[in-house]
């Protein structure tokens, strides 16, 4: 058993768990649930010793423990990030990556290969452990990653997301293999943002909600409206008043994806959230760069009307385009310069400066301190407020509550609502099929560079 | 359990990547050999040999920084300050050749130290670091001998210098045991130990997960710092061993004597990269790189390509390893 006896995490002020009691047992698939934000990888973090709670302890077969991350892996508790790429060496071959390496005694490759060759058959991989790792597609290494945990007798599987970006077909076949692993008797932690793989694999489902246990109990009892309770909350519906479309056009647009090379065609209104949901790879971020001028290939864009050329970035501003990029610190963001700086960076006034931070409500000490001593949601109102301070039509927001805690969340939709209130037009994409319900008046989906029917929830 | 196996096969690099580092070594040698008579001879051979075992040396040194992910530049004076080193124990303080060995092993394991304190203490990016290093080193030689070589009989106040390169040191560089040059079996046996180390050893394979992913392999309780200490100190290590030979063949001590060294070095380290295809630094991929460049100089002087214009060459030769090289990391990622 491993457990989680009323943990509270603290960062600086900001609370992300608080007084959690969380068991995870051997042979159980438990299901993990959450907003972004909510304290799902904040709770993996304290289960496999990457952190250490503020209060409470963490329990480890009935007696309290102080985990590191290699005494974690040595009691065969083994987290599979959601970037395996992380955790794997990419180019040494398979087998030097399957066995772990604390438990080698002497490097003889003959035997190390035949030792990989049996965890990978266990997994289901039938493969040539001399390859470097890094030719291999991501099902594979997660699955490399799974034979690695086998290996150093994993009692306790963490899989953070492990479908996300997997196809149906793969994402299927690798529950398929978790549950032959429970059935063996590990313990699993599954977080996922599918209904329908918690409620097919999953024995009790845990809901986090702002550093707290909303639900803890079978999936498969869950209406979906408990699902969505359970994960907003009643007062973030609240806080959250769509407003209602225009019926002028704002933008008509024919694009060529370069990476899938698909054409995709959409329409947004004035005054319209238009929520883009989809997996990471599913081809978000390149439609919001497309828009944006960032792929360099010509595309057809009509503005109210008036055809568009916009061929880089710089025309999309003079377009009035906005643009708050998926990875914030490394392309929203000059993390060393000044508040101020930052929100002038593209034009403005600087006496309306602290006027726009208070009205994104932005936690700082002086407008003269660097951004890089903000929170992630305080940073995420920086990237926002250089877009306010001018008049813009068009807000391309790129996954812009990831990574930001719940307060700032909820005033990052009030800001959404009002920008379409005042009749701007608002393209928001998010891998959360809640939070699309929550925003946007209208969601499409993405799946590899195509709308797709139904989204993955 | 059946629809649960995977069957995944991958692309291997094929063409010129995998075997392309040897074809070339024997279209060279016989390129050479077809127009130049002298090129195929046991006296040129020998001397192939010699001039490789200097720059393999260091090469194998830089090879070891780049398997733990760092790059050590500093080995070119590292080599230097090794054979001003070597040349003054013997040549001004009269001593044995223990000491004319120990000396420079010793300067060579500091110069690995200050890399290691600058990089992993300070945190500075290697490249930058060993740069300056190597600034610092060049410098410490020029004062030492201000500027002046040390050789046999020369001028020192008072007379003349009273110690001399003594004939057991000489015969590192110059002599050979039956018809092989000491050198070469030098060479083999340094470059084995060093493959042996990396391969079969549980130090030597950690040095590679540290280079491949720094995160991970401190995650799996590797005293990541110390392999990184190690990487540097063995560099300084064979850069000094790489200085004792040369000092030995040219039978002086000479300021910046390897200098030039570096490039080569570094070229035979990234050509090592793309023989047997894998995409990164591994030993016998260096040897057979320093090879390669031994080869490819002895011949282009045979044919009379000035000095100057040799660097062309290698500098061409560089990149075509780095393309390969890099060609083969695009597709790990």
């Amino acid at each position: 058993m491993l457990r989680l006896e009323r943990v509270t995490k603290r960062y600086g002020d900001v609370t992300v768990l608080d007084d959690v009691t969380f068991t995870l047992r051997r042979g159980e698939i438990h299901g993990l649930l959450g907003l972004n934000g909510a304290g799902k990888s904040t709770l993996v973090k304290l289960l496999s010793g990457a952190i250490i709670p503020t209060s409470g302890t963490v329990e480890l077969d009935e007696t309290a423990v102080t985990l590191t991350p290699a005494e974690a892996i040595r009691r065969g508790v083994i987290t599979v990030s959601q970037e395996v790429d992380d955790a794997l060496y990419l180019d040494l071959p398979v087998y030097e990556n399957v066995v772990p390496w604390q438990t080698i005694e002497r490097i003889r490759p003959r035997e190390l290969k035949q030792r990989a060759a049996t965890y990978l058959k266990r997994v289901g991989l039938e493969i040539d452990v001399t390859e470097p790792v890094g030719r291999f597609p991501l099902s594979v290494k997660q699955r490399i990653l799974i034979a690695r945990a086998l290996a150093s007798d994993a009692a306790y599987l963490l899989l953070d997301e492990p479908t996300a970006a997997l196809s149906t077909d793969d994402a299927a076949a690798l529950l398929k293999l978790l549950q032959s692993l429970a059935e063996d008797g590990v313990g699993i932690l599954l977080i996922t943002h599918r209904s329908d793989e918690l409620s097919r694999v999953t024995t009790t489902t845990t809901f986090l909600r702002d550093g707290r246990i909303a639900y803890e109990g079978p999936f498969q009892a869950l209406s979906e409206q408990d699902v969505h309770t359970y994960l907003s909350g009643s007062d973030m519906a609240e806080a959250v008043e769509k407003a209602v479309p225009e019926t002028e056009i704002r933008i008509q647009a024919d694009l060529t994806l370069p990476t899938f090379g698909t054409e995709l065609s959409f329409t947004a209104y004035k005054g319209e959230v238009v929520g883009i949901g989809g997996v990471t790879g599913s081809g978000k971020t390149e439609l919001i760069e497309v828009l944006f001028g960032l792929s360099g290939v010509k595309q057809r864009i009509t503005l109210d009307g008036k055809p568009l050329n916009i061929r880089e970035p710089r025309q999309a501003v003079r377009s009035g385009f906005a643009l708050v990029p998926e990875e914030r610190r490394k392309q929203g963001l000059f993390l060393d310069d000044s508040i101020e700086r930052n929100v002038l960076a593209i034009e403005g006034k600087a006496n309306a400066v602290t006027r726009v931070l208070a009205s994104l409500r932005v936690k700082y000490d002086q407008i003269g301190q660097p951004v890089r001593e903000l929170s992630g949601g305080n940073q995420q109102k920086i990237v926002l407020s250089k877009w306010l301070l001018e008049d813009r039509d068009i807000y391309l927001l790129d996954e812009p509550t990831k990574g930001v805690d719940v307060t700032a969340k909820r005033d990052i939709y009030e800001l959404v609502t009002r920008l379409a209130k005042d009749g701007k037009t608002v393209i928001f994409t998010s891998s959360e099929p809640h939070e699309l319900e929550l925003v946007a008046n209208r969601t499409l989906w993405l799946d590899r560079g195509r709308w797709h029917q139904k989204g993955g929830a | 359990m059946a629809q649960l196996v995977l069957k995944q096969r991958t692309k291997r690099f094929s063409g010129i990547g995998q075997y392309g580092t040897l074809f070339a070594i024997l279209a060279l040698i016989a390129i050479f050999g077809v127009t130049n008579d002298q090129f195929l001879t046991y006296a040129n051979f020998s001397d192939i040999i010699k001039s490789v075992s200097i720059v393999s040396l260091l090469a194998l040194g830089v090879t070891f920084s780049l398997i733990v992910g760092g790059f050590d530049l500093s080995v070119g004076s590292t080599a230097s300050l090794a054979t001003i080193g070597a040349a003054s124990s013997l040549v001004l303080h009269s001593q044995e050749l223990l000491v004319a060995l120990l000396v420079p092993i010793a300067l060579g394991v500091l110069v690995g130290l200050l890399n290691a304190l600058v990089t992993i203490k300070f945190r500075l990016p290697d490249l930058l670091a060993t740069l300056a290093i190597m600034y610092v080193i060049n410098g410490v030689q020029l004062t030492y001998t201000k500027g002046f070589s040390i050789y046999d009989n020369m001028p020192i106040e008072g007379g003349t210098a009273p110690g001399r390169f003594i004939p057991s040191f000489l015969f590192i560089g110059q002599g050979s045991i039956g018809p092989v040059p000491f050198v070469a079996i030098l060479m083999i046996l340094f470059f084995a130990g060093a493959h042996l180390f990396l391969t079969y050893s549980k130090t030597g394979r950690e040095f590679y997960y540290v280079g491949s992913n720094v995160e991970a392999a401190r995650r799996s309780g590797i005293a990541v710092n110390r392999i990184k200490l190690y990487a540097y100190v063995l560099s300084g290590l064979f850069a000094a061993i790489g200085g004792i030979i040369l000092a030995s063949r040219i039978g002086t001590g000479q300021v910046s004597a390897g200098a030039p060294l570096l490039m080569d070095a570094v070229a035979a380290a990234y050509i090592g990269y793309a023989v047997f295809g894998t995409g990164r630094p591994n030993v016998v991929g260096t040897l057979i790189g320093a090879v390669l460049i031994g080869i490819l100089l002895n011949g282009l002087t045979m044919w009379d390509v000035p000095y100057y214009a040799q660097d062309i060459v290698k500098g061409a030769i560089l990149i075509a390893a780095l393309g390969l090289s890099y060609i083969q990391k695009k597709q790990l990622t």
